[in-house]
């Protein structure tokens, strides 16, 4: 109870240093720049009253967007998980298949979208498929390099009591390279929204990007903007606490 | 009980072979004590892998119990010089790894006479009846292994690939809806398959994932009785030999959900002599356990293992630095040379487990301590 109370007056308290920060700026926006970007950043409580009257417009965009982002996810997991354990654990297949990683990882995904709207389609699997293509790399690597990295004797002694490979994998492989899954996992989220904001950009009538592209460039309507805005932190922040209360949960040990 | 037949075992440095136990030939006879005494880097470890059939020796062999030794084996427990606890498993987890990891024992029934037992025994029991439960209604589970108690892991495994199948399955239905659109009259083959390769290949993801899932399910209400029989025995065969020899070495129940890190350097060694012994062993190999333990700790694990060894009479090999311990827990005490190690000296010792404060066993340390010189 009391780790949870100290949880949540962090999350106020950041809040409240993120508006107020956010306040400032939209002072020095309206007091120092041009006459005609004056209103280009609202004050946080005008923004916030925006987003509370349009959230009726805004559902389908949030849901759309966090529909994407957790398919892709969810994708990234399933595919980079057991492939980063297998190539971290198994010496000969890291030597045939980290070159072809170390390739294709620094190659910035966003080339392969023509690719993915021509094989994909135009509607959410391009998508979701870049949003996977992002992921997977940055799970692949650091799952990898968490089952590398255990120590010896953690795997003999479960092999020296008669384990079988599977054994080693479930007992000993996985577990280690979770904490390390899930840090990436956090750092992922970032890039995950941002890939999700250029795929947003094409071929879609929802997602939170297109709201925010919408009333910028429609109606020039900076109010609403920021109330888009203010949906795609807070679809990010639900990301955050979710994988951090299933981190809690899974890797126990590492809060006691 | 163990015969090291002419053992060769080399390390691969490149191209050349460095030799680290070079033709070591020794007998060692059932309920021995054998403390291993030697320098530094001389393969004293490197022997007791090859007992322990984790490292194959490049000629001779090993034989425990009339049975060459190539893999590790049930009977033979090994204690690492780190122990090799891990972080990620209570200490109950940890002392029951071994039953885990190797199956139930043959051989051990169930029997309730002890109150404590009991109750702990219901304890249990109460989880297991959640967790069937929870396996009739996610319907399958278990990837091919046994469940029982708190495995959730397995549950998530069947309930991605459940999502990914549904996930799958939408993206397949709206293809199948894009092609009713345009023709609403489709015959059933360009319904299956009309929309091109990216069809083909959802129908294949969905034709997997779901025969998968249903092959499982097939499979865990087929062997669902053997399941629950095999998961009943084992947390039975976990209640029955591990909390005894937990109680013996002094961890309560209150230790029971502590993590290791929780945990004091003494009461770690008690956990790894736990894990160990669970499994009834015949031999028992000790890499340099008590290294890194204070001199009073050390001195009472010291006092345990004794006991526990006249108690149980396992034949016990323990590799050492320390002088007084092995004139303390060796019958036997076996000098090494460097690298590659042969045998310098083989010293019998029948004051094992005398009181540390006799004339005697200060003799024989002074013997030893000269030996070595």
């Amino acid at each position: 109870m009391k780790r949870l109370q100290n949880y949540l007056i962090g999350y106020v308290l950041g809040i409240m240093l993120f508006f107020g920060m956010w306040w400032l700026a939209s002072w020095a926006v309206s007091t120092f720049a041009a006459k005609a970007l004056q209103g280009a950043v609202p004050p946080p409580l005008r923004a916030l009253n925006i987003f509370v009257e349009e959230w009726r417009s805004l559902v389908p965009h949030f849901f759309a967007s966090g529909y994407r982002v957790l398919t892709g996810l969810l994708l990234s997991i399933v595919i980079a998980m057991p492939v980063g354990l297998v190539i971290g654990h198994e010496r000969v297949l890291d030597r045939l298949l980290s070159p072809s990683i170390y390739l294709t990882y620094p190659i910035p995904k966003v080339v392969f979208l023509p690719l993915l709207f021509v094989f994909l389609g135009l509607y959410d699997a391009p998508k979701i498929g870049l949003i996977t293509l992002v992921l997977v790399f940055q799970l692949l690597l650091s799952t990898r390099d968490a089952a590398k990295s255990i120590p010896k004797s953690h795997i003999l002694s479960v092999v020296s009591a008669g384990a079988s490979k599977w054994h080693v994998y479930k007992h000993v492989v996985l577990p280690a390279s979770l904490p390390a899954m899930f840090s990436a996992l956090r750092i992922s989220i970032g890039m995950a929204i941002m890939a999700l904001a250029l795929t947003e950009a094409f071929a879609s009538r929802y997602g939170l990007w297109r709201y925010i592209y919408d009333q910028w460039s429609r109606y020039g309507n900076y109010e609403h903007m920021f109330a888009g805005i203010l949906a795609m932190g807070i679809l990010g922040l639900a990301f955050y606490i979710i994988i951090d209360l299933i981190e809690r949960w899974v890797c126990r040990w590492q809060y006691v | 009980m163990i015969l090291i037949d002419r053992l060769r075992l080399e390390y691969r440095d490149g191209r050349q072979a460095i030799p680290v136990v070079d033709d070591l030939h020794l007998h060692i006879a059932a309920g021995e004590s054998i403390a291993i005494l030697g320098p530094s880097g001389c393969g004293k470890t490197s022997l007791l892998y090859a007992i322990c059939g984790l490292v194959k020796p490049s000629s001779g062999r090993v034989i425990v119990d009339g049975q060459v030794v190539d893999r590790p084996r049930r009977d033979v427990a090994l204690i690492l010089q780190d122990l090799g606890l891990l972080p990620w498993k209570t200490v109950w987890k940890n002392a029951s790894l071994s039953l885990e990891v190797g199956g139930p024992l043959s051989g051990l029934p169930f029997k309730a006479d002890d109150e404590a037992l009991r109750r702990e025994w219901h304890r249990r029991r109460k989880s297991l009846f959640w967790a069937y439960f929870w396996l009739l209604v996610t319907g399958a589970w278990a990837a091919g292994h046994r469940f029982y108690l708190d495995r959730p892991f397995s549950a998530a495994v069947y309930l991605v690939t459940l999502g990914l199948g549904a996930i799958a399955g939408g993206f397949y239905w709206s293809e199948v809806q894009k092609i009713l659109n345009s023709n609403p009259n489709a015959d059933w083959s360009t319904r299956l398959w009309g929309g091109g390769w990216p069809q083909i290949m959802l129908f294949l993801v969905v034709l997997v994932l779901s025969s998968e899932l249903i092959s499982r399910l097939v499979y865990d209400l087929i062997t669902m009785p053997r399941q629950i029989r095999e998961a009943n025995l084992l947390i039975a065969q976990q209640v029955q030999s591990v909390k005894p020899i937990l109680d013996e070495l002094g961890l309560d129940h209150t230790f029971y959900d502590r993590y290791p890190h929780q945990l004091s350097g003494g009461e770690r060694q008690r956990v790894a002599l736990a894990r160990a012994l669970a499994t009834h062993p015949k031999v028992l190999l000790m890499d340099e356990p008590l290294a890194a333990l204070d001199a009073f700790n050390r001195e009472r694990i010291q006092d345990l293992l004794l006991q526990l060894w006249k108690e149980r009479g396992f034949t016990q090999i323990i590799v050492t630095h320390d002088v007084q311990e092995a004139v303390f827990l060796g019958s036997r005490i076996i000098v090494l040379t460097e690298r590659p190690a042969r045998i310098k000296a083989i010293l019998e010792n029948p004051c094992v487990g005398t009181s540390r404060t006799s004339e005697a066993f200060y003799e024989k340390v002074l013997e030893l301590r000269r030996e070595l010189a």
